[in-house]
């Protein structure tokens, strides 16, 4: 492994030098993409709009972006035997450019995700206030209506739910809860963010080209006749899902051989079980999205007749769910991963059932893989009905293992009742309902009903937002003193955490009920009658997205001037908390040994404040 | 709190604990049970015999999902309420007992719930309604998509193109569904089952209406496009009829179309018939 060149801790730069790298990293994107755009444009004869010089276009600014960020210096020239002259930087102004050090690539996914959970919330804000009469008004067509709804699934899919926990917390603290210093390739780590900036960009600029308008799913071959905004839905996903690949290729490195000594692999903490087996899903599926997105692609630039009536629109589907149903426990695994890490250390308990949790995560990996035509039970023939009924129903067996791991960790408990610990709470009650919905849209007989109506809006908000985004909240509370140095408000923790799940379950609660009263998906206007639960679900959805400002400014105002935390002010006993806040460029101050149950709680087991000594092996 | 040390049991010692939620959860089931059965009745009936299968189904499940909600949720609670550290409170709970007996009978209890599910409703659900596709004699109605707008022809009838949905009470109907563009899905909320008309190929959806309604009465009582099909997507929608047999061959004699009665028992290998059948 390079050790990557990192300058010392030097004078303080000025706040233009501080983002200069990303300024450069802008302006050699834009340059490219107009460049790029223009001449094929030029030579094609066809608008600079066009599929074809928009895509490469986009190609031309990716690399010029990835170049201007840092790439130049620390890819390009050495690769040509030219020694790297890069800084990585110090302070701040680690965050504006090409680094290499994993704690600063979390941050920068940590906080690309929650400014594209912004932009989505916002769409879908404009998107209630649209549904609180059933006829148009707020939009003034259909179609812009639709590029909100396709920046708000798109984003929110592909830039937040797989980005937030796996990129985020996954960068920055599997490396810590394992105990290693780094990833096992910083320098290919360090790259992977720079291609989430321009997939969000792509996503969120396709409403100035007429918007995505086949929703997050793409289907073909309405895809066909959308227009060029479906260009910058295949290349934004494809993007980040290039980042997603190269994350899961360091995640699943770093755990299986950086891991420190004594730590086996059934001695492992939950979220690096988690992460593992979300990363493994990751290297096998994004590829065929890649390969789906791809050809969407082709269909427009050549094209290729691969999804319209001249070749097997459906095939798209298969394509799309093969990917998007482990997606979905891509998002949910790295959720329960941070249930279970949460739990014991709030609980003051040993976590009930390690071994059940290990074979639930496996479990739900492997079925995974198996479940994705429930997605098309209305559009695929009657042959596979039942075999996927049956496997999409069984994989609630080994999800149920993380419900059984929970209660048994919370009986007979000693509870301290903190924002992160409330909100894993509030993510286990709202999964349920998630889960248990998934059970009625599973049953395919009641699924020829449900499907394509809010009731599946309701359940993989459930799921996704219920589930995943609450945990993730609960995770950026629990680790904010560790990737901060610094303590978060907890009476403003509080309020806002009780705030989400009120508002959350009165804005989702109502959908299951309009749609099984017919009311169907991804319309901006409806019958009269379903008017009133619609006026209902928007007021609730208002305050859901009011309640994330107050978490915002908690957060925000803490990083700035909170109370400096301990290093270990949870009293956590896994490895991530036996060093300073925030942790040294290399994590630990010498390679920790793991010598004890992470998990064990109570009499007989080694007090938290031993474990930092412990670690380093000095008693 | 007087915390008892952790026993060799597998409720970790907390036995009064465990009949209280033990009761609270009997409790609980019962009424929500009680209280599920007014709320379904307040759920418009479905209209169709295949659309009954599939709200027994949802039905079932509910009742079925009550005790289980009931549970984790009583748990966490309780266990919120009950085992949360009190002021001045320091330290750790005590060490817990193993609780495998507990985890195998929850593997056990979920797994044959699971099963059960599958078998029912599941299969049989799915039996029941895939027994209309060997009904007698069904009416044919061909069902084209395109944006955005539905057309039924009744080829038996000879009645092509109409812009509603009229359709006998009590007869199975052999939906022969297609779209001449994008991906739909044709669906009348009433009858509940839904089916996507995908351009190039064919489906058939079996439906045998059962209750007279109609879109004036029952907006869910509508042809409803339920696939994104691009922005008229929302307003792809149609009227429809459920009349009695005979109001059925008036009306297809008003079309002009031969009666009903007479095409009743011809061969259902009339050229446009064929043609939909083959993809």
């Amino acid at each position: 492994m390079t050790a990557p060149a990192r300058s010392p801790a030097g004078e303080k730069p000025s706040a233009l030098g501080t983002v200069a790298p990303m300024l450069r990293a802008a302006l050699w994107g834009v340059a490219g993409l107009a460049g790029g755009a223009a001449v094929t444009a030029l030579f094609s004869g066809a608008r600079v709009t066009a599929a074809l010089p928009l895509t490469v276009g986009y190609l031309v600014g990716l690399v010029g972006w990835l170049l201007g960020g840092g790439a130049w210096e620390h890819w390009v020239r050495p690769w040509f035997g030219v020694p790297s002259t890069w800084d990585e930087g110090s302070g701040t102004a680690r965050y504006w450019r090409y680094n290499t050090d994993h704690k600063v690539i979390g941050i920068q996914y940590l906080v690309t995700s929650g400014a594209a959970l912004f932009l989505a919330g916002l769409a879908a804000m404009a998107m209630r206030l649209e549904l609180m009469t059933p006829q148009l008004d707020v939009f003034a067509t259909n179609q812009q209506y639709n590029a909100f709804m396709g920046v708000h699934g798109s984003l929110m899919i592909f830039a937040v739910a797989v980005v937030a926990i796996v990129g985020g917390f996954g960068n920055y603290f599997v490396p810590l809860v394992v105990g290693a210093d780094d990833m096992p390739f910083p320098f290919v780590n360090g790259i992977s963010w720079w291609f989430v900036v321009p997939g969000v960009l792509a996503i969120a600029a396709s409403p100035l080209l007429g918007g995505i308008q086949a929703g997050w799913t793409g289907y073909a071959p309405l895809t066909s006749q959308a227009p060029d905004g479906q260009v910058l839905y295949y290349v934004g996903v494809f993007t980040l899902g290039v980042s997603s690949l190269l994350t899961a290729v360091n995640v699943i490195g770093t755990i299986i051989y950086m891991r420190a000594p004594g730590m086996t692999l059934m001695r492992m903490p939950m979220f690096a079980w988690g992460m593992l087996v979300t990363s493994v899903l990751n290297l096998l599926w994004v590829p065929v999205v890649g390969t789906a997105m791809t050809m969407g692609l082709l269909d427009r630039l050549v094209p290729t007749p691969f999804f319209n009536a001249s070749g097997l629109p459906v095939v798209w589907q298969d394509l799309f769910w093969l990917f998007g149903h482990p997606e979905v426990y891509i998002i949910m695994l790295p959720a329960w991963a941070i249930w279970l890490e949460v739990l014991p250390v709030f609980a003051r308990k040993s976590l009930f059932g390690y071994r059940w949790a290990v074979v639930g995560f496996v479990g739900v990996t492997l079925l995974s893989m198996y479940v994705w035509n429930h997605h098309m039970f209305t559009a695929t023939g009657d042959g596979r009905a039942i075999p996927f009924m049956s496997s999409t129903e069984i994989i609630s067996i080994p999800t149920g293992f993380f419900y059984l791991v929970v209660v048994g960790t919370l009986w007979g408990a000693r509870m301290r009742l903190r924002t992160p610990m409330i909100l894993v709470l509030f993510s286990v009650f709202n999964f349920l309902f998630g889960g248990i919905t998934g059970v009625f849209l599973s049953d395919v007989p009641a699924d020829y009903a449900l499907q394509d109506t809010f009731f599946v809006v309701s359940h993989f908000h459930y799921t996704i937002v219920g589930g995943m985004i609450f945990a993730w909240l609960a995770a950026l509370h629990y680790w904010f003193p560790k990737y901060t140095g610094r303590m978060y408000n907890e009476r403003w923790g509080q309020v806002s955490a009780w705030l989400q799940v009120i508002a959350f379950n009165g804005l989702f609660f109502p959908m299951y009920i309009a749609g099984m009263m017919g009311m169907n998906r991804r319309v901006a206007d409806y019958l009269p009658y379903l008017g009133g639960i619609n006026v209902a679900i928007s007021v609730a959805a208002f305050v859901f997205g009011a309640s994330f400002l107050i978490t915002l400014a908690n957060l925000w105002v803490s990083w700035l001037r909170g109370p400096r935390a301990a290093a270990n002010p949870w009293e956590a006993k896994t490895l991530e908390w036996q060093t300073s806040s925030p942790p040294p460029l290399h994590n630990f101050a010498s390679p920790p040994v793991l010598t004890w149950d992470m998990y064990a709680y109570g009499e007989g087991t080694p007090p938290a404040s031993a474990l930092a000594a412990l670690a380093q092996g000095d008693d | 709190m007087s915390a008892p040390a952790g026993g060799a049991g597998g409720g970790g010692g907390h036995r009064r604990d465990l009949w209280i939620v033990a009761a609270w959860w009997a409790g609980v089931t019962v009424l929500g049970e009680i209280l599920v059965g007014p709320l379904l009745r307040l759920y418009p009936e479905a209209a169709s015999r295949e659309g009954v299968v599939s709200d027994d189904a949802i039905f079932y499940l509910l009742r079925l999902v009550v005790p289980v909600v009931a549970l984790v949720v009583i748990l966490l609670v309780y266990s919120m309420v009950r085992f949360r550290a009190r002021a001045g409170e320091v330290g750790d709970a005590p060490a817990q007992a193993r609780g495998g007996r507990w985890a195998f009978a929850w593997l056990g209890v979920s797994a044959a719930l699971t099963v059960s599910v599958i078998f029912y409703p599941g299969v049989t659900g799915l039996l029941e309604i895939w027994k209309s596709k060997t009904a007698v004699n069904p009416l044919t109605v061909e069902v084209v998509a395109q944006q955005w707008e539905w057309r039924f022809s009744y080829p038996e009838l000879g009645i092509e193109n109409a812009e509603t949905l009229v359709l006998p009470k009590g007869r199975t109907v052999d939906f022969v569904i297609t779209s001449r563009d994008v991906i739909h899905s044709f669906w009348v909320p009433s009858l509940r089952i839904k089916k996507d008309a995908i351009p190039g190929e064919t489906r058939h959806l079996f439906l045998t209406p059962d209750r007279l309604t109609s879109t004036e009465e029952d907006p869910m009582t509508r042809v409803q496009c339920a696939e994104l099909c691009g922005i008229g997507h929302a307003r792809m929608r149609a009227d429809v009829r459920v009349v009695a047999p005979a109001d059925f061959e008036a009306w297809a004699a008003e079309q002009g179309g031969t009666t009903a009665s007479a095409a009743e028992g011809s061969l259902p290998s009339t050229p446009a018939r064929a043609q939909a059948v083959t993809p």
